[in-house]
């Protein structure tokens, strides 16, 4: 069967992403740095400059309604957050272990819906890094 | 080669002419497109989402997939009214629509749904027989075949062994596919050419008869003259970072609308189009979805395997339907519960995690309203009788891998932990409040519904705009009520019947 293909140069992968604000991505990443942390302590900077690449790249091309949403949760969890589980300061200047206890009280708080959507995009993401994946137990096959 | 163009490859304003303008690529879009094209007519096919060729997927990671091809990156919402969960509505926006999305599940629709449409809405010719050779052409164009059982992964076998030992029966699914490997990526895209949606069946076809195709290009409202559509207008998405950039005017001697159930009630009312009825927009139904995750000893890897390949219908209560499916291990991971430690050491259970679905066939409730910028708001508001299938729902789904073994059910209740069969069986389901359920949605549907009267609906039995001449929509919207089963097949046979018809009828001059 023939198939379609494109006239021109318009790869979809080559296309710029709209630039995504540092603040946004900052508070996006203390979330994950709290949100994947193990036993062992937070992920390693590396993975977690590989999830703001990612995470540039993801809203970057998202739509403004998708990055409008990602953000205001971002913002509701980051803001509110600390207040919900009463504590005071500004979440990324908590520490680790303050930051996960926020976290843990506001998925079972009116803020849970925010966070549901903060988490799935950040989960996405982090776990398609290829340490990441081996960690839980994927093993690619799916993605060929 | 058969050729797409990009919008973005245009730097200036373009103006078009041709017979006849279909706005969407998707399941609806592609079939007219195709039967007006090999009828001879001049066909253009506009389309907002990107083309990507099927080859490119499996270079792509569901994120890259869902950055790309899935509208809003999945981020998008129907937001729940009074005790209503909010649902995670997708669809597709690429060149062949959400039909690239699919996990290629076929549905014919249900005779009694056939019953209802007759009966209560009116439309006497909705019986089997009429619509028996439509069906019959599309499910020869998309190869619909039934999954064979080797082709199940274990996350659904063991569900299927689970329900029949409850007593429900499950059944194979049919599925669009020729020559699958069971990779299990539908949803993001078939990288082997195996599932055969519309960008590689219709479209082509279209194309080969001379049909042009446009991605990269909104279509903001039609031309009315008069009672008369004489076109669309739009901007081609070649502004900076792909927003709406050159003007595009079409001349067209007939229009065709596919935008998919969220997007042609906006152009209608934006084109000034807004019927005696005052339904469009309205009477959405979205077949409310719910999983089940379920913790196992041993290995499942669900993710091996068709990603969809058996259902079964629950007969107490009617109204449900339970459906396989599976989804990435990155994506499941994302939805344990807890955060930290607790999170990791749950998504290194991935491999032993078992995934089951169930849609309600719901009663509408749904609307489609203009939002600030080009994307709608959806709301949704749940008839009672359907808010009540929800636990039964998820009892019926736990209860079923709880007879195979299972340790702990996940439940779609946000921030609940896992549940033994004993906790489960003691949750309080009927008092989680509505925005505490994770629910999601692949099925829009109704919102331009079709109908006998202009007096309660937007179009008439075969998708003409009523009280308008030359205005045709054929997509998910003019779905009369609530299928309860997959709807992309049924789309394109109604899209088809409707086809048929055009190629038959002059075009104005
Ligand atoms: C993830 C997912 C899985 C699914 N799985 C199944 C399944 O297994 N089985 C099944 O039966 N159904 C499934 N569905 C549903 C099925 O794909 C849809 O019901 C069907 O494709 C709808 O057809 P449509 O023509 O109405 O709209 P679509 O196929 O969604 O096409 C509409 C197209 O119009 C374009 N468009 C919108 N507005 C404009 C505009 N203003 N200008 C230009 N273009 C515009 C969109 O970008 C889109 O490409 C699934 C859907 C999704 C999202
Ligand atoms: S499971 Fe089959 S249809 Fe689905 S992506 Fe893999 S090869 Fe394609």
């Amino acid at each position: 069967m023939k198939r379609l293909e494109l006239v021109g140069k318009s790869d979809v992968r080559a296309r710029e992403p709209v630039p995504i604000g540092d603040g946004l991505v900052a508070r996006a990443r203390a979330v994950a740095e709290a949100m994947f942390a193990t036993d062992e302590g937070p992920p390693p900077p590396k993975r977690l400059d590989w999830l703001e690449k990612e995470l540039r790249g993801f809203l970057g091309h998202a739509g403004s309604s998708a990055r409008f949403v990602f953000g205001a949760s971002v913002y509701a969890v980051t803001l509110l957050g600390p207040l919900v589980s009463g504590r005071l300061g500004g979440f990324a200047s908590l520490d680790l272990e303050a930051r996960k206890h926020v976290l843990e009280r506001v998925e079972k708080s009116f803020l849970s819906t925010p966070l549901l959507g903060v988490k799935a995009i950040l989960c996405i993401l982090y776990f398609e890094h290829p340490d990441a994946a081996r960690f839980i137990g994927a093993n690619g096959a799916c993605l060929t | 080669m058969i050729p797409v163009q990009s919008g973005r490859d245009h730097t200036e304003r373009l103006e078009l002419s041709c017979d006849v303008v279909v706005v969407g690529s998707g399941a609806s879009g592609a079939v007219v497109a195709c039967t007006m094209a090999e009828a001879g007519y001049d066909v253009l096919v506009l389309e907002e989402g990107p083309f990507v060729p099927y080859t490119d997927y499996g270079a792509m990671r569901p994120s890259e997939s869902l950055r790309y091809t899935w509208r809003g990156a999945a981020v998008t919402v129907a937001y729940g009214l009074g005790d209503t969960p909010h649902i995670n509505m997708t669809m597709g926006r690429v060149v062949g629509g959400s039909s690239v999305l699919t996990g290629g599940v076929c549905f014919r629709v249900p005779p009694s749904i056939l019953h209802r449409w007759r009966t209560e809405r009116g439309i006497a010719e909705m019986t089997e027989e009429e619509l028996e050779p439509y069906y019959q052409e599309v499910e020869t164009a998309v190869h619909v075949e039934e999954v064979p059982e080797e082709m199940r992964s274990r996350s659904t076998k063991l569900f299927v062994l689970g329900a029949a030992r409850r007593g429900i029966e499950m059944r194979p699914m049919k599925r669009n596919t020729e020559g699958c490997n069971g990779c299990g990526r539908c949803n993001f895209g078939c990288p082997h050419g195996a599932k055969l949606s519309v960008d590689l069946t219709y479209l082509p076809r279209a194309a080969h008869h001379g049909a042009r195709i446009l991605a990269d290009c909104l279509v903001d409202r039609v031309t009315m003259k008069g009672d008369r559509a004489v076109g669309v207008t739009g901007r081609l998405l070649n502004g900076k970072h792909g927003k709406p950039g050159s003007e595009v005017v079409v001349h067209a001697r007939r229009v065709v609308l596919a935008a998919g159930a969220a997007f042609t009630p906006l152009l209608l009312k934006r084109s000034g189009v807004h019927g005696v009825s005052g339904q469009v927009g309205k009477n959405v139904t979205v077949h409310p979805g719910f999983r089940t995750i379920a913790l196992f000893d041993d290995k499942v890897e669900g993710w091996k395997g068709a990603m969809q390949s058996a259902y079964g219908d629950v007969h107490d209560p009617e109204g449900l339907t339970l459906t396989s499916l599976f989804i990435p291990p990155a994506v499941l991971a994302a939805t344990m519960p807890g955060v930290g430690p607790e999170l990791m050491r749950r998504a290194q259970n991935v491999p032993y995690l078992a995934l089951f679905g169930g849609i309600i066939h719901d009663e509408g409730g749904g609307r489609v309203w203009p939002g600030l910028g080009r994307e709608p708001i959806l709301t949704y508001r749940m008839a009672r009788h359907d808010r009540a299938l929800i636990p039964a729902l998820v009892r019926i789904m736990g209860e079923a891998f709880f007879a195979v073994g299972a340790k702990e059910i996940y439940i779609p209740v946000l921030g609940a932990p896992p549940l033994d069969a004993d906790a489960f069986r003691a949750f309080p389901f009927e008092t989680v409040k509505a925005r505490d359920i994770e629910c999601s949605s692949q099925h829009p549907l109704g919102s331009c519904r079709m109908g006998k009267t202009r007096e309660h609906s937007v179009v008439d039995p075969l998708g003409k705009v009523w009280d308008t001449r030359e205005l045709y929509v054929v997509d998910g919207s003019i779905v009369p009520t609530s299928l309860g089963v997959n709807p992309q097949l049924t789309i394109m046979t109604l899209a088809t019947r409707i086809a048929h018809r055009l190629r038959e009828t002059p075009l104005a001059s």
